[in-house]
């Protein structure tokens, strides 16, 4: 060996050989290089080929075999895995590349070798395959956990953002103290630039101007997330999980107290049925799993206080009705694996909860031309117009594999608009949706809208049931302009609407600039709880040609036309502001009745006397009536007065507060102002008040209601 | 009748809210056990570290000494790519690190290339007992330039440095290479463990110094242009500040 390395070293240094212009001869030396060194140094049982050898060549190869063979270790190698290991090449130097370049023989000596005698750099063999896709493998696993975690950090802040009470002026923008006076002091955060009380901010140093600055606990938070996700490397964040939603279950929960509307769980599985023919597109909901899971906490734990036998009764399809839907929608997206020569597709769930983001989706608008604002989440994006629409699942295959999923988007926008035939491969929408056919007749002026159905409703009652309707409005509101209303279907969130409406006077104009507004309501003498809109612009329409649609609701956002939505006779009586809290410690309800607002006036001076009386109605008869003091002269009176009223916690789900709001009259009968009755059958915010009650006992739950004009007698 | 159901109806809807109620109760606790197990695995940062050099230099045997503290002289050569996991603590914070092992091999530059961009930072190894590996060094850093992201740490380690009889690059050749390139250098040995650990701590130090500057000079998170605002060094406002003389 040592001989061998003089042998070497003491070679003249010739001419580089690949400076000759003819490449091929090149090649040719190349190839029996190699055996000859195997030959003549090490193996000489390689001699099966004759070598042509050219002492050019033996010069050249003194960079790459040379340096092997001087390795202390190769021989060791090359016994274990062949001749092979001999052939080990390493990086070239300056020069060498240099040269290749201009002689385009590639970036490896060995490249132009490869050509020219037809096989590639050594196909990996099937053990080395083995080998490297374990390490893939292990990766991967290594990578999900990553995954995960970064979920997990997401989530936290999402929650974070969600907790956030303040709007960041006058308020703390996280626990929304205000400023002022006697209340904390305001810092200004540095990132974005909203007002942050001391306790909520968290003092730092800038590193690069060396000066002190204030976080708001959010960007704060921000700010590591972007750190711990390797987010700051990356440019933008890596690829997440979001924890599996039992995780997050009371989360939800929790959250769902601000949450103004009890909804149904919408039909998971049904829609997984449709959707499960596509492999690529899986709407996977694990609902379904969770209650299962939650039905099986309840038979193990027997943490509720009522017997086994009764709860035999119990029907197992209610079981979820009244739980308050978490409204995720579960997106599954497909996308090729990045991973170098793994061609297999991974699927990546991510679920996003949309509540919360529907409402800064105010100025949304349904076309897929909308890409203004820059998270956003195209689910199911296509031309809505008719000739350019592309109804295949194939390219509907291939639009959600190159979407791009945005990180932790503050405003995700689901946006979907699709014709109905197409509603099954579709991801959960959140809301609902409603299908409708839109036909714009120029002749008659006029634009019909047949109703067909919704899906998928929020519910409002104890059982998750709606009363909905519809109203239909046409965007900007005009002078000419005016609503339609559908019926009201009874007890369903899925309701059949097949009713035909009729916009007259409708000009191509109007077709051109106005937006097609659909409400659903709920159907409620207390008023209207809003179940969804959606919003379809007209200049979609080609005249005479039918249009049918299926569009996404979303959450309303009351604005200042609020007059027009709710309907009228509702909430003309005034309202009424109280609070509830059932005390353990005395095992009573305690009602506070803060004030009303916009009572009627009953009085020729323009005023009323207005008093509340107020009682517990039970099936087995009722408590005491309660009294407030008389607030006269006063359409807007103010009574902060609290009333207890002796009774159990579990009996309260039987029993209904009735309020009713009087004009004092003296000498006269009284009159009769409103009334409100809080329940178990009540629907929407009052049911949801009268639930929170007894859930969460000694806690105040406020909540403001509309007085309806029935007349309520004991 | 009737009334017997309705009755029946709301008692059966109390029940519910009490169903709900335990399992809430009950996923809340599975909730916290979950997240108290994970709390011993989990860690603040993930770094990923790449090691690349020419074949034999070293590399698997510095990651070897690093991720098991031991060392093997048998040669086997890395087919393609391996990683190996180690997590250290750092100012407090568990920073896990997935190094990923490169083949030095030429026929593997395909798959080993494709790991390049991932990485946050990069190890280059070269032997000092073998001059070539030290002078295609500049090529390994043509490759990254090439393949990796442009904010990727690098430093620089001469392995095998216990075998000074057979040295054939000097320390301050080395430590010449890594000033030109503006990278960090230290001369390491798999065998006895010198430096190997300060090698990566340092290599581990220096992203998350990096991580910390790189917030703070773009400020990514917002992806937007911040307005200055004048009350910058606004003071805590106390009580006595809203005082003012009418």
């Amino acid at each position: 060996m040592e001989n061998e390395t003089k042998n070497y070293k003491n070679r003249p240094k010739g001419l580089y050989p690949l400076i000759i212009p003819d490449v091929s001869s090149v090649n040719n030396h190349l190839q029996p290089t190699e055996k000859t060194n195997y030959k003549t140094k090490l193996f000489s049982k390689f001699s099966h080929r004759e070598p042509i050898i050219s002492e050019n060549y033996e010069n050249s190869t003194d960079n790459g075999i040379q340096t092997r063979i001087l390795h202390p270790r190769s021989k060791s190698v090359s016994d274990g895995r062949g001749n092979h290991t001999l052939s080990n090449w390493v990086c070239p130097n300056d020069r060498q590349l240099m040269l290749r370049a201009k002689l385009r023989i590639g970036w490896s000596v060995k490249a132009e070798l490869y050509e020219k005698y037809g096989c590639k750099p050594k196909p990996l063999s099937e053990s080395e395959q083995e080998v490297i896709s374990s390490v893939i493998k292990r990766a991967e696993i290594l990578e999900k956990q990553e995954q995960e975690r970064i979920g997990r950090l997401v989530e936290r802040l999402d929650n974070m953002k969600r907790r956030a009470l303040g709007t960041g002026t006058k308020q703390c923008v996280l626990c929304g103290d205000k400023f002022g006076f006697l209340g904390s002091s305001s810092m200004i955060c540095y990132d974005c630039r909203k007002s942050v009380c001391t306790k909520c901010g968290i003092e730092t140093t800038n590193l690069k101007e060396k000066e002190l600055i204030w976080l708001c606990k959010i960007c704060a938070e921000t700010r590591e997330m972007w750190k711990k996700s390797g987010a700051w490397f990356y440019k933008s964040m890596p690829r997440y999980i979001l924890p599996p939603k039992i995780d997050k279950f009371p989360n939800n929960y929790r959250m769902c107290e601000r949450d103004p509307l009890w909804t149904k769980m919408p039909d998971y599985e049904k829609i997984e049925d449709e959707s499960s023919s596509d492999d690529d597109i899986r709407t996977t909901i694990s609902a379904p799993a969770r209650y299962n899971l939650s039905g099986n906490n309840y038979k193990s734990s027997n943490v509720s206080p009522t017997s086994p036998g009764s709860m035999k009764n119990v029907p197992v399809c209610t079981a979820s009705t009244t739980y308050p839907s978490p409204k995720i929608v579960k997106i599954t997206v497909t996308e090729p694996n990045t991973n170098a020569g793994n061609k297999n597709k991974q699927h990546y769930d991510r679920s996003f909860r949309t509540e919360e983001s529907f409402e800064s989706g105010s100025s949304r608008t349904l076309s897929s031309e909308s890409g203004g604002s820059i998270p956003q989440i195209f689910i199911n994006s296509w031309d809505v117009d008719g000739s350019s629409y592309r109804g295949s699942s194939e390219s509907d295959k291939s639009l959600i594999s190159n979407m791009t999923l945005v990180s932790f988007a503050n405003k995700e926008q689901v946006e979907e608009d699709s014709s109905p035939v197409d509603s099954g491969s579709k991801i959960n929408p959140s809301m609902g949706t409603i299908t409708l056919s839109i036909q714009y007749d120029p002749d008659a002026n006029s634009l019909h809208i047949s109703l067909h159905n919704a899906k998928g409703l929020k519910g409002t009652d104890i059982n998750g049931l709606s009363d909905p309707f519809c109203k239909l409005n046409l965007l900007p509101v005009g002078a000419k302009s005016y609503r339609l209303r559908t019926r009201t279907i009874c007890k369903s969130v899925n309701p059949e609407f097949n009713e035909t409406l009729t916009f007259y006077g409708i000009t191509d104009n109007d077709i051109l600039t106005q937006w097609l507004h659909i409400l659903i309501l709920d159907d409620d003498k207390y008023g209207h709880d809003f179940l969804g809109e959606a919003k379809f612009p007209l200049n979609k329409l080609k005249p005479r040609i039918t249009r049918d649609l299926c569009l996404n609701l979303e959450k309303h956002i009351p604005g200042d036309s609020e007059d027009e939505v709710w309907g009228e006779g509702c909430g003309s009586n005034g309202q009424i502001v109280l609070s509830l809290l059932y005390s353990t410690r005395k095992r009573a309800l305690i009602v506070g009745l803060i004030k009303c607002i916009n009572l009627l006036p009953m009085d020729s001076n323009g005023f009323s006397d207005p008093f509340v009386k107020l009682w517990l109605k039970s099936p087995d008869g009722s408590s005491p009536k309660y009294k407030t003091s008389i607030q006269w002269k006063n359409l807007n009176p103010v009574y902060n007065e609290e009333f207890t009223i002796n009774t159990k916690l579990t009996d309260l789900s039987r029993k209904t507060l009735t309020i009713t709001v009087w004009d004092k009259d003296p000498g006269k009968s009284n009159d009769y102002l409103g009334c409100l009755e809080l329940g178990c059958n009540s629907k929407g915010d009052r049911l949801r008040q009268w639930v929170d009650m007894m859930k969460y006992p000694d806690h105040r739950h406020e909540g403001v209601h509309n007085l309806s004009d029935d007349l309520i007698r004991n | 009748m009737d009334k017997y159901i309705t009755l029946k109806a709301v008692q059966f809807s109390y029940k519910l809210q009490i169903i709900i109620f335990s399992v809430k109760y009950n996923t809340q606790v599975d909730d916290y056990t979950l997240t108290a197990s994970n709390m011993t695995k989990t860690y603040d940062y993930l770094f990923k570290l790449l090691l690349i050099g020419d074949s034999g230099v070293g590399k698997t045997s510095v990651l070897f000494r690093f991720s098991e503290d031991a060392f093997n002289t048998t040669f086997i050569s890395t087919i393609g790519i391996d990683f190996k996991i180690r997590t250290i603590e750092m100012d407090g914070k568990r920073i896990k690190l997935q190094i990923w092992d490169t083949a030095g091999q030429e026929r593997f530059r395909t798959i080993t290339t494709a790991y390049y961009r991932g990485a946050m930072g990069i190890i280059l190894v070269y032997d000092v007992t073998d001059a070539k590996t030290f002078e295609n060094i500049k090529n390994w850093i043509r490759n990254i330039e090439e393949n990796a992201s442009a904010d990727v740490e690098k430093i620089l380690l001469g392995n095998k440095c216990e075998l000074e009889e057979r040295r054939q690059v000097s320390k301050e050749r080395g430590e010449r290479l890594a000033v030109e390139h503006g990278i960090k250098f230290l001369e390491t040995s798999a065998k006895t463990g010198a430096n190997v650990e300060e090698a990566f701590l340092t290599l581990a130090r220096d992203i998350k110094t990096k991580t910390e500057k790189k917030l703070e000079a773009s400020n990514p998170p917002k992806g937007s242009i911040q307005l200055k605002s004048v009350e910058q060094n606004r003071k805590p406002t106390s009580w006595f500040s809203k005082c003012s003389l009418l």
